[in-house]
Parts: structure tokens; C-alpha cells; sequence
């Protein structure tokens, strides 16, 4: 039985970002998506404190996978997550109240988001902690990067602006982007409706360069078996040639 | 076995980890948390009202408010209250908004978005460029800009603004005019609109009621060369005081007001209009006229006259009121009524309303009214077709004029049975005493008094009772109760069986029978019999 290839640490953090995306490929941990989305910064927020979770409970989780009956291993892996939540929870309040602020309830049910379990099930349960680690932040940036794209697009379509420094302790505040908030103003994608638009938006714009992707190697693969054809014809009419011959 | 405690360690070992790590962060994170709340709450606060004692300050949850949440109380150092500010909350279609607003004056303080979820790059527009241009304005004449481009917002805001004016001015929030009463009376808790007055100087009379929605003074809005003046005058009519609207009142109003202060604690007869400086001389005369000449029926005041012939007989009463009617400015009437109670002739004196209507749907009406006595006024409607049609809300002011004429006309009847020689009365109110509200002097043709009747009211324990005492030549006239809500039975036992017999009894030895079976209510009329005669003695030493 052939031994499973294992992935390379750069694979392992990149992973996220396009081919297994959370949200745009998995479609895990949607409720954050549509709730905190409303602009950039608080997508931004959320995903900073996903990646902190993520990659504090995954490395706890790798380390002490073994000592965990199976039993017990999903209420343990929650209970690990919620002390995590419940810090970074404090944290926030502490030191980012405008951000907790804004994150609402959504910050206390990182709890039950399912990437966290999903990744503390699928991955650190069965790897070692570095690993884990990487995996948890690859997956963490890869949500993040989700969230700051339908934030990006759902601010920008509503107000014509991008703001900063405004849920985060960044010590200044403005905006970029800047056009005319008069022309757009689609307040739609500030609740949401926009919300689920945006999403289907991105969802379908990661499904058409996968669908790329996919036509691309399906084309390099027809190719190569094409050329291995011909090789393999070409090799058959030289041995053919070869045994005239020599009847001959 | 083994395997169980296995499970059972790693829960307990994991659980206990989880807490000791949460406490730990908990430990760390809750002083900065709290004072993160605190500054962010009180820099808010202070930034309103530089000059605030936070430690003095005094905060109220308001409840079953769509939007007003709390209400603080803003103090000085020394004690000086500063002004309010209202927490206002709103949930809108891009989350929710929670706004503190300042009140100090009478003015919008400042206005400060203290958190919201909503898109910041409205928001941010809004605090610059609109929210800035609202402090210093008047809650009575707010201005918003409707072109913000950020009108979720923005309609969050000036709604809970406006929440903020409404409640300072029907909720348990002193509003300004109110506390320009408090300075003369500081018992003063509410106030309600009685009427306005188009006539005479003063603008407007409100009824100032304590705690217990009990009268305790009217306060009356006295305008001249658009400067306004507060003045208060206890229902005994002593003259409680005067205050100007504006702090920033002119020399001759200031100055009106400092001598009008020299009057305070005077009984309105007393004073002397000519020593009130102008232009306040003519405005204070037609307060205390108005205080001293008319009578407040239910809404209406109302002043009555005696007609006599030229053998001093009365041949009928004229009886002349002031109302609102379709506009906020008193209507007047004067409505006749002869001997018998019933009304002879109408006539409208002035009027604020609809030219056309008045001439159109009320004047023709009057002769309708001819002849209709309290008890059979009661059973029109001035909405109704039989009465005013087509000008209702004169009409309305019209109707209340003459049922009030008639209620004042029943109590003189009420008079007049006691003393059968009374052609007129003068009124006076009473002070000093737990019962006693007024004292009529009873007056013959010649003018000369006759007798006094003094009107009294006691709570007991069964309700109420108001007792009518004739005094006349060191002797009990007769006594009479008007109204109660005390039993019935009882009541009518004792006006039957036991109040004739101290008609007649000498005021300096008046024995009271104990055995009625009504104790209580006889009690009351013990009493107010008592005070009366008491201050008629005190009146006669004098």
C-alpha cells in the first residue's frame, strides 16, 4: 500500500487561502460571514481573534490528542476552544472594547463556529503541534482573508469608503477609497440581504477559477495521455519496422 | 473501572486547566474593563458638562421608554444643578445607536453618538458636518438638516432628540418652565395648562401641582416687549414670587422682578399695583384681577355680576367667561341668567375663532339656549347637531362658558338659601387653617354685610366632605354640605335630624350631639364648624 504524500509546511499554510478555503470552498463558519461582514475592519477583527482560537486550540488539541479517550474527545475539544473564546473574549473587552463592541455576540459563539472543531477534528487530532499550528493559522488567514473580502465589497458598494482605525485600536482613524458615497449607497449590502449577495458573488467567482483550474489540468492530462499515445503508436510502428527488416 | 477514571481525570483535569486559565485572564482583564467602561461613560459625560462633579452626579434608569434609557442629573461641585443628559437607544435597519443628549436651559447641550453599530463612514460625516450644527439650539424650535445622505442614522438620532424634548416635557423630567417655578416653590413637581388669554397681558396660567398632583399655586405668563415673566400666586391668592424667562432679561424686567419680590408672602389684594414698576404695572393688574375677580369652573374663569333694579331688587346675574376655542385664544361670553336659574340672553363679547362660523353656525344658535338650566344643559352636545353645527370647537368653548355660568349660578343659589336677603358676595380666600378654603361675605343691596359664609373641606377616613358655615351676629346661620362622598344614609340622617339643630346656636358655646351615628363625617363638620367660627372671631378682633 503506497504511502499517503505528506503535504509540504507551505502547503500547509497556503492551503486556506484558495483551495480549501473556508468559506468559499467549505462554506464553513457562514454565520460570522454574513453577521460581521458589514465592513472591513470588523472582518478584519473577527478573523485576527479566528486565527488566535484556531491556532491556540489546535496546537493544545495536537499536543494532548493522545491523552483524550475517544469518548470524550469532541465535549473535551469544545470545552478547550470555549476557555480559548472565553480569553480572547476578555482580551478584546480589555483591550479592543470598540471591537468587542461591534463583534456583539458574534465573539463569544467562535465556540461553536465549525471551522474551529472542524479543523480541531480533522487536522490537529491527527497531526503533531507545529503542524497544527501552521494549519490553524493557514485556515485562520484563509477565513480572515474571506471576511475582509465580503466586508471590503459590501462597504464599498454601500458607502463608497473603506474605514480603518474605527473597531480597532490602530490610534487612527479614516478611510480610503473614498468615492462619492451619493452615487452608491446601497444600503442593501449593509444588512443581510447584502450579505447573502455579496457571498454568492464571491462564491461564484472562487467556483469559476476553480472550474479553471480543473479545465487546465483535465487539459494538461488529456495532453500528456495524447502524447503517450503517440509515443507509444510511434514505439509500436518502429518495432514493426525493425521485425520486416529482419524477416527481409 | 480504570477507564471510566480515566475519563473522568482528563474531564476534570481539562475543566480545571480551562478555569484556572480563565480566572487567571479574568484576574488580569477586569480592573481595565471596568475602567474602560467608566472613562468611556464619563468622558462622554464630562465633555458635555466640563464643570460636572461625577461623583454628584445622579442617575435614573427610565423604563417603558421606546427610547429614552437613563436620565443623569448633572451637579456642580458645590451642588448647582447643571442639566440633565438622556441616554437614547434605537435599533435601525443598520444595527443600533445609543446617544446622549445634554439639556441645560431650555438648549440642547451637546449631542454625542456614544456607540453604534452602524456604518461608520456615514457616521463619521454626520458627527462632523450635522451633529456639531445641533448644540445651542432651543428644544422648543429644533432645526435638522435633511440632506445628510446618512438618514438612518440621522432619523435614529433626531427621533431619540426629539424623544429627549417630548419627555422633558410631559415625563418626571423638570423641563425649564417648571423649574422656573421651582424657584419660587420648590415643591413644585408638575404643572398643567389651564387656559391662555388674549385680552389681557397676561399669556398664558398654569396650574402648579406637588408631588400628589395636589394644587399648589397657578403660575401665570406675563409678556411684555417680548420679554416673559413667570409669576406665582398660591390658591389662597398670596403672591409667591416672579422670575424672568431669560437670565439675560433687560434692566426693567430685572427690576420689576426685584420688586415684586419685596411683595412675596403678601396677600394679592394687598398689593398695590402702582408700586410694581412698568411695563409691568399694567400686566400685574390684570393678573390679579385675574386672580381676584374670576372664578375657575372646571376650564373655565369666570367673573359674575348681580343686576338689581332701582328698588335694589336683583332682576337677574350676568355672568362672563373666558375660553379656548378653535384657536388657543379665550373666547368670551357673557351669558344672563335670570331669578330662576335659567338663561335669558347670550352674547359674545369677544371671539378669536372663524369669523364666518361665529356669525354662521353660533350666534343664530343662541336662541336655542333660552331658557336651558343647569340640568338640562348637561344633556347637549355642542358635536351634535342641536347645538353648534359646523363650528364645534367654538361651539365646544361656547357650551363650557354657559355650563360653568350655570354651576357658578348654583352655588350662589346655594348662598342665597342660607341668607335669603344676599343681593351680592365678596370672596376671600382663607389661610392659616387645616379646612377652610374661602369666606364669602354675604352682602345686602345696600352693599352692607350681613352674615359670612365660610366654605370648608375635610378628608376622613369614609372620603371627603365640604360643609358650607353661616356666621351672622355671633350665631350659627345654618350649615350645609353641597358635597361628600362619606355613606349616604349617614349623611343624609345628619342633615335631617341634626344639622338644623345648631342653626341659632351662639358661636361662643355651640354643643354638638355625639350620638348620630355618624361620627366621622360629623366629626369633619365639628371641625370645619370650629375653624370658622374661630377665624371669624380672629377676624372680628381685628
Amino acid at each position: 500500500m503506497a504511502k499517503k504524500k505528506e503535504m509540504s509546511r507551505l502547503a500547509n499554510l497556503t492551503k486556506g487561502f484558495f483551495k480549501e478555503n473556508p468559506i468559499f470552498v467549505f462554506l464553513l463558519g457562514m454565520c460570522p460571514a454574513l453577521a460581521v461582514t458589514s465592513t472591513m475592519e470588523t472582518g478584519l477583527g473577527m478573523g485576527v481573534l479566528v486565527i488566535l482560537v484556531l491556532t491556540m486550540s489546535n496546537t493544545v488539541i495536537s499536543l494532548i490528542k493522545d491523552l483524550i479517550p475517544a469518548q470524550i474527545k469532541i465535549p473535551a475539544f469544545i470545552v478547550i476552544i470555549a476557555t480559548f473564546v472565553t480569553i480572547i473574549e476578555m482580551l478584546t473587552q480589555a483591550f479592543a472594547p470598540a471591537l468587542y463592541e461591534a463583534l456583539g455576540i458574534f465573539l463569544p459563539l467562535i465556540v461553536v463556529n465549525c471551522l474551529i472543531l472542524g479543523r480541531a477534528e480533522a487536522f490537529a487530532s491527527k497531526n503533531g503541534p507545529l503542524n497544527s499550528a501552521i494549519d490553524g493559522i493557514g485556515m485562520g488567514l484563509g477565513f480572515t482573508m474571506a471576511l475582509m473580502l465580503i466586508g471590503f465589497t459590501r462597504e464599498v458598494l454601500a458607502t463608497g469608503a473603506v474605514g480603518y482605525g474605527v473597531y480597532l485600536p490602530l490610534g487612527i482613524e479614516g478611510s480610503f477609497i473614498n468615492i462619492d458615497s451619493y452615487i452608491l449607497a446601497m444600503d442593501v449590502f449593509i444588512g443581510p440581504a447584502g450579505g447573502f449577495i455579496v457571498i454568492g458573488l464571491w462564491l461564484a467567482v472562487f467556483q469559476a477559477f476553480s472550474n479553471r483550474n480543473k479545465r487546465i489540468k483535465a487539459d494538461t492530462r488529456k495532453r500528456w495521455i495524447e502524447e503517450k499515445k503517440r509515443e507509444a503508436a510511434e514505439r509500436k510502428r518502429q518495432k514493426a519496422m525493425k521485425e520486416a527488416g529482419e524477416t527481409s | 473501572m480504570f477507564e471510566k477514571l480515566k475519563i473522568a481525570f482528563v474531564l476534570l483535569l481539562i475543566g480545571s486547566i480551562s478555569g484556572g486559565a480563565i480566572y487567571g485572564v479574568n484576574e488580569l482583564t477586569a480592573p481595565i474593563i471596568e475602567e474602560n467602561e467608566l472613562a468611556a461613560q464619563y468622558e462622554d459625560y464630562v465633555n458635555m458638562f466640563p464643570d460636572m462633579s461625577v461623583s454628584d452626579m445622579e442617575e435614573e434608569a427610565i423604563e417603558d421608554d421606546d427610547y429614552i434609557t437613563k436620565k443623569i442629573t448633572v451637579y456642580d461641585g458645590s451642588g448647582n444643578q447643571l442639566g440633565y443628559i438622556f441616554e437614547g437607544k434605537d435599533e435601525n435597519s443598520q444595527g443600533s445607536i445609543t446617544v446622549l443628549v445634554g439639556i441645560a436651559d431650555g438648549t440642547l447641550k451637546d449631542v454625542i453618538i456614544a456607540s453604534t453599530t452602524n456604518t461608520p463612514n456615514y457616521v463619521q460625516p454626520l458627527k462632523e458636518d450635522y451633529i456639531s450644527k445641533l448644540p445651542g439650539q432651543s428644544i422648543d424650535d429644533l432645526n435638522y438638516d435633511s440632506s445628510t445622505g446618512a438618514t438612518v442614522t440621522y432619523d435614529s438620532i433626531t427621533a431619540i432628540i426629539d424623544q429627549v424634548v417630548l419627555y422633558t416635557g410631559d415625563g418626571p423630567v423638570v423641563d425649564p418652565e417648571l423649574l422656573q417655578y421651582q424657584t419660587l416653590i420648590e415643591e413644585a413637581e408638575d404643572f398643567e395648562a389651564f387656559l391662555k388669554y388674549g385680552r389681557f397681558a397676561v399669556e398664558s396660567e398654569n396650574t402648579i401641582l406637588d408631588s400628589d398632583g395636589a394644587v399648589l399655586a397657578y403660575g401665570f405668563s406675563i409678556d411684555i416687549n417680548e420679554e416673559t415673566v413667570r409669576m406665582l400666586v398660591a390658591p389662597d391668592s398670596t403672591f409667591l414670587g416672579a422670575v424672568p424667562v431669560s437670565e439675560e432679561a433687560s434692566s426693567d424686567t430685572t427690576d420689576a422682578v426685584e420688586t415684586l419680590k419685596t411683595h412675596e408672602g403678601s396677600m394679592l389684594s394687598t398689593i398695590d399695583e402702582s408700586s410694581v414698576p412698568s411695563p409691568f404695572t399694567e400686566a400685574f393688574t390684570d393678573m390679579k384681577t385675574l386672580v381676584m375677580d374670576y372664578t375657575r369652573i372646571n376650564d373655565v374663569r369666570i367673573k359674575e355680576e348681580t343686576v338689581l333694579d332701582d328698588s335694589e331688587q336683583i332682576t337677574g346675574f350676568i355672568y362672563t367667561g373666558f375660553k379656548d376655542g378653535n384657536t388657543s385664544t379665550a373666547n368670551e361670553l357673557q351669558v344672563d341668567v335670570d331669578t330662576d336659574g335659567a338663561i335669558s340672553a347670550l352674547e359674545i363679547i369677544n371671539h378669536y375663532d372663524t369669523p364666518d362660523y361665529v356669525s354662521g353656525d353660533i350666534e343664530p344658535k343662541f336662541d336655542n339656549f333660552i331658557g336651558e338650566t343647569l340640568e338640562t344643559l348637561g344633556d347637549i352636545d355642542a358635536s351634535s347637531d342641536d347645538a353648534f353645527t359646523g363650528a364645534t370647537n367654538t361651539g365646544d368653548s361656547m357650551l363650557s362658558i354657559m355650563t360653568a355660568a350655570l354651576e357658578l349660578h348654583g352655588k350662589r343659589a346655594e348662598y342665597a338659601e342660607i341668607y335669603p336677603d344676599m343681593v351680592d358676595y365678596e370672596k376671600t380666600f382663607i389661610q392659616g387653617y387645616d379646612t377652610l378654603n374661602e369666606r364669602l361675605s354675604i352682602l345686602d343691596g345696600s352693599g352692607e354685610e350681613i352674615g359670612a359664609l365660610y366654605e370648608g373641606f375635610q378628608y376622613n377616613s369614609l372620603g371627603s366632605v365640604t360643609v358650607h358655615v353661616g356666621l351672622a351676629n355671633g350665631e350659627i346661620v345654618d350649615v350645609t354640605i353641597p358635597t361628600h362622598d362619606n355613606t349616604a344614609g349617614y349623611v343624609g340622617d345628619l342633615v335631617d335630624n341634626y344639622l338644623p339643630n345648631l342653626d341659632g346656636q351662639s358661636t361662643s358655646d355651640i354643643t354638638y350631639d355625639a350620638s348620630t351615628g355618624a361620627t366621622i363625617t360629623y366629626s369633619s363638620i365639628e371641625t370645619i364648624i370650629d375653624e370658622a367660627v374661630q377665624a371669624e372671631n380672629e377676624r372680628d378682633g381685628e
